[in-house]
């Protein structure tokens, strides 16, 4: 009797203690250390970075309150600095809405093009950036410069793409991922910007060449760490692929009234190696092509 | 009590006569488009206003005493029919073109018009978006603007409003003067606004901003009384394939157009707030049959699309 009233207690201190030292939200984020600076942070679907310094962090992309708590906790652990600056990524709600977390009045930069989006306080939980940029802004944390680079409208109007300049790492929040070039996750493509998206790699591909990096970073918390540049110019072929293919399908009669396509009857060889193949996603995003081929937007 | 049932009657009989619009058919393709519908058509609205359908697509004509403005080339196998017919209509010269948008299945063609000296005007962002990707068949504007544009060619008028992002992010809604008809490419098409939308995927569409779009629009309508809006599309009647030419409606076509977007989005908010996961969202709503009854022409397939649009945009804000 005695031993069992014991554990009881035992179990109910153990329960308190837990919940005391790691809050509901803490069971649902972890982080892991790319260097000694940077440390990759994310949820069950989302992933941003920290970058910490002598002087200050800054944090890229706060996905949630959740998430911000978590931080802050991380760098007070771990005797790091405090968070001065934080970059939105773009725009969506789902990746920036932890600011709110950080009460030390940080910046809070993302770029210009953004600003359509906050407008008006659309999101109680997302903190209206204190920064816009145009094309370029750089961040130095003392051990690490981050370049925060624009480079036209790609996933969505204002996505930008952090560069770590002494770590060699690009951070691209969406359109590729670690795991291979693939297709996308959402065939609707809601976000996407096909009329700049040509542009936009090759943006990113002439700064991976002339600063000789090797590895990105993306915003997705199912991909692994690290991926090799290389899966940004093979990515940029699958979009050109789809691209040709929309063309070949207008030119062959194969889009209905609806602007469905009939994919049986085009040659689906070189698009099936892609990750994550499927029919009805390849009509879709076909669809979103053709009328991209129509109306040049 | 009679004397108020004589005062309803009136009223009701006079909101029938806003809704009724003569159109005089000008000119007619002898090739078939869909049924006994024509390639294309020209149809006078008034002594100063044509509309000009070339395929599913429809454009407006305003002829005053100093020239004509021409709306949305179309295509160029389309502008040159219009020059053509237009030439048999009026000998007064083309001195405008204006842009409702930037998307080039509405605005390419204008070269012809350009040869002879017109003007082109659109909105400021349109420019933008031909530079970042531009087409040889589509003329730049010679002058732009950013909130509203006014061109006179006499007695008659078209006014251009910008009431921010909304399909495409340069879209303006045309009022033409002293006719008072709107017009809204790819939106508010007659018979109904609460018609299956063509584009469920809403591609460069800025949702965040549709609604108070179309209020505006409201809003310009009523303050000018407005007698009606001309569609930039074929249309259908309660069945998809029950095509009508769909080239004038009442003004409350604008109204259900914003119902429809808002009946979505609160739908699809209701899911959500209930638990539903995004990814989830599209086939609950399906297979609870919601909006079924309420969208005309409602299909399965489309509506998957825009339900997963639209949770796209309530996850993210864009």
């Amino acid at each position: 009797m005695f031993k069992i009233r014991f554990n009881s207690f035992s179990l109910l201190v153990y329960i308190a203690l837990g919940l005391y030292f790691n809050p509901v939200y803490a069971t649902s984020i972890s982080f892991e250390e790319i260097n000694s600076q940077v440390v990759l942070f994310k949820n069950s679907k989302q992933q941003g970075l920290i970058i910490t310094g002598e002087e200050h962090s800054v944090v890229i992309d706060p996905i949630s309150e959740d998430t911000s708590k978590e931080i802050k906790s991380y760098l007070a652990s771990n005797n790091k600095s405090g968070v001065k600056d934080i970059v939105y990524s773009h725009s969506h709600w789902d990746r920036i809405s932890g600011a709110k977390a950080f009460d030390d009045n940080p910046n809070i930069i993302a770029q210009s093009n953004c600003g359509i989006y906050f407008s008006g306080i659309r999101n109680k939980k997302v903190v209206d950036p204190t920064v816009y940029f145009d094309q370029i802004y750089v961040i130095n944390t003392g051990e690490e410069i981050i370049r925060l680079h624009y480079f036209g409208p790609s996933h969505g109007e204002c996505m930008l793409v952090a560069e770590l300049e002494n770590s060699k790492l690009l951070f691209i929040p969406d359109l590729v991922s670690t795991r291979g070039a693939s297709f996308p996750t959402d065939p609707t493509l809601p976000f996407l910007r096909p009329a700049t998206l040509n542009a936009f790699f090759d943006s990113i591909l002439g700064l991976i060449a002339s600063k000789q990096i090797d590895y990105f970073i993306s915003g997705n918390a199912k991909d692994i760490a690290l991926g090799t540049t290389d899966i940004i110019s093979k990515q940029k072929i699958f979009w050109e692929l789809i691209q040709d293919m929309a063309i070949t399908a207008e030119e062959e009669g194969l889009v209905d009234l609806n602007n469905f396509i009939a994919i049986e009857k085009m040659n689906l060889e070189d698009i099936k190696e892609y990750e994550n193949y499927n029919d009805r996603d390849l009509v879709n995003i076909l669809r979103r092509y053709t009328s991209f081929l129509n109306m040049g937007r | 009590m009679i004397k108020k049932i004589l005062v309803l009657v009136l009223i009701s009989l006079q909101v029938g006569c806003s809704s009724n619009h003569d159109l005089i058919q000008v000119s007619e393709s002898d090739r078939p488009l869909f049924g006994k519908i024509k390639f294309w058509e020209i149809e006078q609205l008034s002594d100063r206003l044509y509309a000009f359908r070339y395929t599913f697509y429809r454009n407006i004509i305003l002829i005053g005493d100093d020239g004509i403005i021409v709306t949305d080339p179309l295509t160029p196998e389309a502008a040159a029919i219009l020059n053509e017919e237009l030439k048999k209509i009026s000998d007064k010269p083309i001195k405008y073109v204006a842009y409702s948008h930037s998307h080039w299945d509405h605005v390419s063609g204008g070269q012809i018009f350009k040869d002879q000296g017109a003007s082109f005007v659109a909105h400021q962002q349109c420019l933008q978006n031909w530079l970042d990707n531009p087409s040889k068949k589509v003329v730049k504007p010679d002058q732009v603007f950013e909130n509203e544009y006014r061109i006179d060619v006499g007695n008659s008028a078209l006014e251009m409003y910008y009431f921010g992002p909304s399909h495409d992010n340069c879209r303006v809604v045309f009022l033409t003067q002293p006719d008072r008809y709107i017009f809204i490419a790819d939106d508010a098409n007659p018979p109904n606004g609460m018609n299956m939308i063509y584009g469920a995927g809403l591609a460069d569409t800025y949702i965040f901003n549709l609604v108070p779009f179309f209020k505006q629009a409201e809003s310009l309508a009523r303050k000018n009384r407005a007698r009606g809006v001309i569609g930039s599309h074929m249309s259908f009647e309660n069945e998809p394939m029950n095509l009508v030419a769909g080239t004038i409606g009442p003004t409350r076509v604008i109204k259900q157009q914003r119902k429809f977007y808002e009946l979505v989005i609160k739908e699809v908010q209701k899911a959500i707030d209930q638990g539903i996961s995004p990814e989830l969202v599209p086939d609950y709503l399906i297979k609870k049959g919601v909006l079924r009854a309420r969208i005309i022409g409602f299909d399965e397939e489309k509506m998957k699309i825009l339900y997963r649009r639209i949770t796209n945009y309530l996850v993210t804000g864009e």
